[in-house]
């Protein structure tokens, strides 16, 4: 995998996530609902890149997350937990079941989603006493939106990663 | 072989990722992490306030997101109680200094030095009758009269009524228009006090001044000086009309009205004699 071009994807997206991304949002009244880039590149890599490639882009996403886009602030690791965690678990079902279509990567996407922020926010609960944020925009809306957004952004950004379809790892035992 | 290093390798890799998940979450203190995560914002701050200030975005969520929805409302309330009363606390002060500049300026006045001034609010009105947010213990007492407290016309200070009934903290007082008081008062060119009524109209009359004294419309009508009570004369009214009596064809009937509008007063002073 080209790191030196996912540093500066990672570093882009998370610059973007944490303050252009504003303006996406829906409605305007509402900041948190917004596509959440790095779920989405992490799907991107989950399911493409190589299985070594993926963890470590996973664990690294988690990383970005973390730093630019807490679940709470003064706290690291649970976006790098569970971005580790289920960009790896992705990233093993890939060889199996690969999302090719886009109703199918919208759907990976959102259910990611949900998963990576259920994850953080109890993750989050270990440290702090109270995790006080919006379960449903974290959980449902969030997610969808980047379910919508996500598929039309692969392209653009396999495209930069010279990362078409599928890695050359896969095994073509099936197709969702 | 190979297939069994690769996944070696993805084993480790995973651990070692999950590991130092683990050490940010549970054995990086707090505040390094925060330092970290500000030391982001602070490297990559031109951008990032290209979309609308993210560092004060930041700022805003870290504190929406420490503190329960709970905590924020009682929060808010606290702040809300915290501004109400110290926007009340202001208007106290303001009040108070008021009523000092204006007490102060009445004591200066010549002959009411010895006077002791008790301001007080009015609470109530009923007909000619006046209820005084100040009682006993404030040394109010039955007799004493009661004088207008107006900060534009300091200077035209008038006698509105007398003390009639005194409790712990309140009192009320008999206007110059109540009928059933009879206060002494002087006129110019009179050498003996006369009695001015109420007449419950908001009007007053004195009686019994012979017809040989020059009374015209607009003369001051001063309460006369009582020892103990009002060491000076001070006006209270004016002459509206000036008529012979219908009884007593020679004596004038003379209508008078207080000088102070009653109907909008808000705050009195009562003045109570200074103890020698």
């Amino acid at each position: 995998m080209r790191w030196f071009r996912f540093a500066v994807l990672v570093l882009v997206a998370s610059l973007l996530q944490t303050g252009l991304i504003r303006v996406l949002a829906v409605p305007p009244s509402r900041p948190d609902i917004r596509p959440d880039l790095l779920l989405i590149l992490l799907v991107f890599f989950a399911s493409r890149a190589k299985s070594t490639d993926a963890i470590l882009a996973s664990f690294a996403l988690g990383f970005a997350a973390d730093l630019s886009n807490p679940i709470l602030t003064r706290l690291m690791g649970p976006r790098i937990i569970s971005f580790g965690l289920f960009g790896s678990l992705l990233s093993d079902l890939s060889s199996t079941i690969s999302p090719r279509r886009m109703t199918h990567l919208a759907l990976t996407i959102f259910l990611m989603g949900s998963l990576t922020t259920g994850l953080s926010y109890l993750l989050a609960l270990l440290r702090a006493e109270t995790v006080v944020t919006a379960w449903r925009t974290g959980l449902l809306w969030q997610p969808l939106y980047s379910a919508i957004v996500g598929p039309f952004l692969f392209l653009p950004v396999g495209w930069w990663m010279r990362m078409y379809g599928k890695g050359p790892r896969r095994r073509r035992r099936g197709r969702l | 072989m190979t297939k069994r290093r690769a996944s070696q390798s993805k084993g480790m890799l995973f651990t070692g990722g999950m590991l130092v998940g683990l050490i940010f979450l549970f054995l990086v203190p707090r505040d390094a992490s925060g330092r970290l995560q500000l030391a982001y914002a602070r490297v990559f701050r031109w951008p990032l306030t290209l979309g609308g200030g993210v560092v004060r975005v930041s700022h805003t969520t870290s504190q929406a997101r420490t503190v329960s929805p709970k905590e924020h409302a009682e929060a808010l309330q606290a702040v809300q109680q915290l501004r109400n009363q110290s926007a009340n606390l202001q208007a106290q002060l303001q009040e108070a200094t008021r009523q000092i500049e204006l007490l102060t300026r009445l004591k200066a006045r010549p002959g009411l030095e010895r006077m002791q001034p008790i301001p007080a609010k009015v609470i109530m009105r009923v007909q000619d009758e006046l209820t005084i947010g100040q009682g006993l213990e404030s040394g109010v007492a039955v007799g004493q009269y009661v004088l207008s407290l107006t900060e534009a016309r300091i200077d035209e200070q008038s006698v509105i009524g007398v003390v009639s009934a005194v409790y712990a903290k309140v009192a009320t007082v008999k206007l110059l228009t109540d009928p059933t008081l009879r206060l002494p008062v002087g006129l110019a060119g009179l050498s003996v006090p006369k009695l001015m009524v109420g007449r419950g109209d908001g009007t007053a009359r004195i009686t019994l001044v012979p017809r040989e004294h020059t009374i015209r419309a607009g003369d001051a009508v001063y309460a006369e000086k009582r020892p103990g009570i009002l060491d000076v004369p001070v006006i209270a009214a004016e002459v509206v009309q000036c008529r012979p009596d219908t009884k007593d064809p020679l004596m004038w009937d003379i209508s008078v009205r207080p000088v102070c509008d009653l109907a909008t007063l808000s705050d009195v002073v009562v003045m109570k004699a200074s103890a020698p």
